[in-house]
């Protein structure tokens, strides 16, 4: 959680962003039929499927202004404009910040690797060394080809990226028995997936 | 005493040898889980589920293995919370305030071995509890009508809402009904209507709970974990004597018994989880101590306490989960979710529907604690090993896993997008000062609440003067304002 002078200013904007939900809700509930019949059934006002989003929507207004005046009574929109100006002379916040960023477009790439398939047409090069009906016979179809050499990738990427501490001796044990760990835990678990747990590879 | 009778039967029934394998297996998964930090029991229980899901696994099976997995991860916080003052859960972080001092007078093993059997205790405590107090409560909920389920329903969310909020409790409520509003995307049940979809086909069916849990609860923590400082594991204290002091389980035969009332108590109040059952018992402990000098230099009377409370919890959890449908922690949530994967709708009618559920959940939630004391004596000496796995190693693997979890549920890859998604938005939420918990007892129990309401204000023409005058909904709205005006204490 941020720090209490922080959180206060953030509340200013956390309590505008629920109210202006609240107000976005309550619009679209507005636009949900209420009264008369709907599809053949009786939708008197507190019937209709709009009802339980206009009551949230009301109070989503009323609680997000309760967030900004708590903010604004501790203090927090003396100095409204500093949350920037900090973040951008802040390095250590900024880097923080990077790296947040950076791990959750991480997580979106490794996803859309999954989803695009890039590494598909290796399934061919694994048919030509796996028989379809091995243990690692998944990896002769194009979603479990895919799945693997992402997956290890992404866990690659992920450990040499987050990993602390100096240089890494590419060539040493310690390196070897890494390497085998990334690309061997996705083997093993695609190998789980797909042949004892039948649950199909993304 | 029917109760106990049928809970016997189960007991022997449930004991066949796959069964017990299954629990052996999660038993232990679940101490790692619970011994790792950032690896929680939800987690453990949400990733299980999917799995027990995806490879139709029985009732009874599936639910060795995620009770197995909520035990062991429940028990397994307090290894590296003794050894290394690291607690790898929450709940785990008032034993290591007690805990570490003893280890490093030497009296680590003991401390564990105590820990251990306290656990066992206050899981058989819960389980006496749940058999006493469920076919009590059940009776109770059948007299309850719609009015009466939308109220607890809320006071779930509020009450939740209130306890977990680390800041104010306004951010609670707010992330209980933000979690009552997603709850309403997806087809009107009443008239068909489609409501917040946008138009995006995968949305038509509402948002399914495990990805939003996995996305809640595994992404913040991923984030937290990988981008703070990370310590490498300390080199824990030597383990000697593993055995309990039988004198000293005799002096604190008190403080186990109230740990045990306490972490049912709260173990039954929605959404509370072993975390605050464990700090609140600690509290309560050193408070009415003989030796209050003692706490924060190795005060074995404050382990006593908290494990005791964190295990007892979890029979008193499962106590409004079978009887009424709302999950009393956040693991709760998740094997609620489970449960109804499975095909079983907890509830007051769920004693008729399946009469046998209730005692067989109760026998695999002992058979749970009997193999967590075993399994928590075996692997003590070597649970520091575990400890040893690097957070930059082991986060990456948890990703690798939730993307897989959410994706196994449906074979849908939207409900890894919407995973991705919910939990960036959860991370910048927990940030801000809003719970998560709330969040998701709110996408649980918003349908339950709105349906409710709706037929509560059908029966009465818009009225809503029921509310106030039937003696059970009156209650309800008395406990709401008590929740709502609550503040909770931090100590």
């Amino acid at each position: 959680m941020l720090e209490r002078s922080e959180l206060r200013r953030a509340d200013i904007f956390s309590g505008s962003l629920i109210s202006l939900i609240g107000g976005l809700t309550l619009i679209g509930a507005s636009k949900m039929p209420m009264g008369g019949t709907y599809g053949g059934v009786d939708n008197p006002w507190y019937a209709s499927p709009g009802a339980i989003p206009l009551l949230l929507g009301a109070l989503f207004i009323l609680l997000g202004l309760a967030v900004v005046v708590h903010g604004w009574r501790q203090g927090g929109g003396r100095h409204l404009g500093d949350g920037v100006r900090c973040f951008v002379r802040d390095h250590d916040r900024r880097r923080r910040t990077l790296k947040i960023g950076g791990l959750w477009l991480g997580l979106v790439a490794y996803v859309l690797l999954l989803a695009w398939k890039p590494f598909a047409a290796s399934s061919l090069v694994f048919g030509r060394v796996l028989s379809a009906q091995g243990h690692f016979g998944f990896l002769t179809e194009a979603n479990g080809a895919n799945y693997w050499i992402s997956s290890a990738i992404f866990l690659t990427l992920f450990v040499w990226a987050f990993r602390p501490g100096g240089r890494v001796k590419i060539l040493s044990w310690r390196s070897m028995a890494l390497a085998t760990t990334l690309w061997g835990g996705p083997l093993l678990l695609g190998y789980l997936f797909s042949v004892h747990l039948h649950v199909p590879l993304p | 005493m029917e109760a106990f009778v049928q809970f016997a039967h189960q007991f022997v029934v449930l004991a066949t040898p796959f069964n017990l394998l299954v629990l052996l297996g999660s038993i232990l998964l679940g101490i790692i889980f619970g011994a790792l930090p950032g690896l929680t029991a939800t987690l453990g229980v949400a990733l299980l589920t999917t799995v027990t899901y995806s490879i139709s696994l029985s009732v009874e099976t599936s639910m060795m293995a995620l009770m197995g997995v909520y035990v062991g991860a429940i028990y397994g916080g307090c290894h590296p919370a003794i050894l290394l003052n690291i607690p790898g859960t929450a709940a785990g972080a008032a034993t290591a305030v007690e805990g570490f001092p003893l280890s490093q007078q030497g009296r680590g093993g003991e401390a564990i071995a105590t820990a251990t059997v306290m656990s066992f205790l206050g899981t058989l405590f819960g389980v006496f509890a749940m058999l006493l107090c469920i076919p009590w409560l059940s009776r109770l909920a059948l007299l309850f009508q719609s009015s009466e389920y939308f109220l607890l329903a809320l006071f779930g969310v509020l009450i939740c809402g209130s306890l977990t909020a680390p800041d104010v409790p306004v951010k609670g409520w707010i992330a209980g009904l933000f979690g009552m509003l997603l709850a309403t995307v997806g087809m009107d049940p009443t008239h068909g209507f489609q409501r917040f979809t946008f138009g995006i086909p995968e949305l038509v069916e509402g948002i399914k709970p495990i990805p939003v849990i996995l996305g809640g609860f595994a992404i913040p923590q991923i984030i937290r974990s990988l981008t703070s400082k990370q310590d490498p594991a300390k080199t824990g204290n030597p383990i000697q004597s593993l055995w309990p002091k039988v004198l000293v389980l005799k002096q604190n035969v008190k403080t186990a018994i109230r740990s045990g009332l306490m972490g049912v108590g709260i173990g039954s109040i929605p959404g509370v989880g072993e975390d605050i059952a464990a700090w609140m018992s600690y509290d309560t402990a050193k408070r009415y101590s003989k030796n209050p000098g003692e706490y924060g230099e190795g005060s074995m009377e404050g382990v006593v306490a908290a494990e005791t409370a964190n295990n007892a919890c979890i029979g008193g959890a499962l106590i409004p989960l079978l009887t009424l449908g709302i999950p009393g922690s956040p693991p709760a949530m998740m094997l609620l979710g489970a449960i109804m994967l499975h095909g079983v709708i907890p509830g007051p009618r769920l004693p008729e529907e399946h009469p046998e559920f209730i005692p067989k959940m109760a026998a695999i939630l002992t058979w749970a604690s009997l193999f967590m004391l075993v399994c928590g004596f075996a692997v003590s000496r070597i649970s520091v090993y575990v400890l040893r796995i690097p957070v930059y190693l082991l986060m990456p693997f948890v990703a690798l896993f939730t993307v897989l979890g959410s994706y196994a549920f449906d074979y849908s890859l939207f409900n890894v997008w919407f995973m991705l998604g919910f939990g960036l938005l959860a991370y910048l939420m927990e940030e801000n000062g809003y719970p998560i918990a709330p969040l998701v007892i709110g996408i649980i129990l918003g349908p339950m609440a709105e349906d409710n309401l709706r037929r509560a204000l059908i029966d009465h023409q818009g009225s809503l003067l029921p509310f106030l005058t039937r003696p059970i909904s009156l209650a309800f709205v008395v406990l709401i304002c008590f929740s709502l005006f609550f503040r909770r204490r931090r100590s």
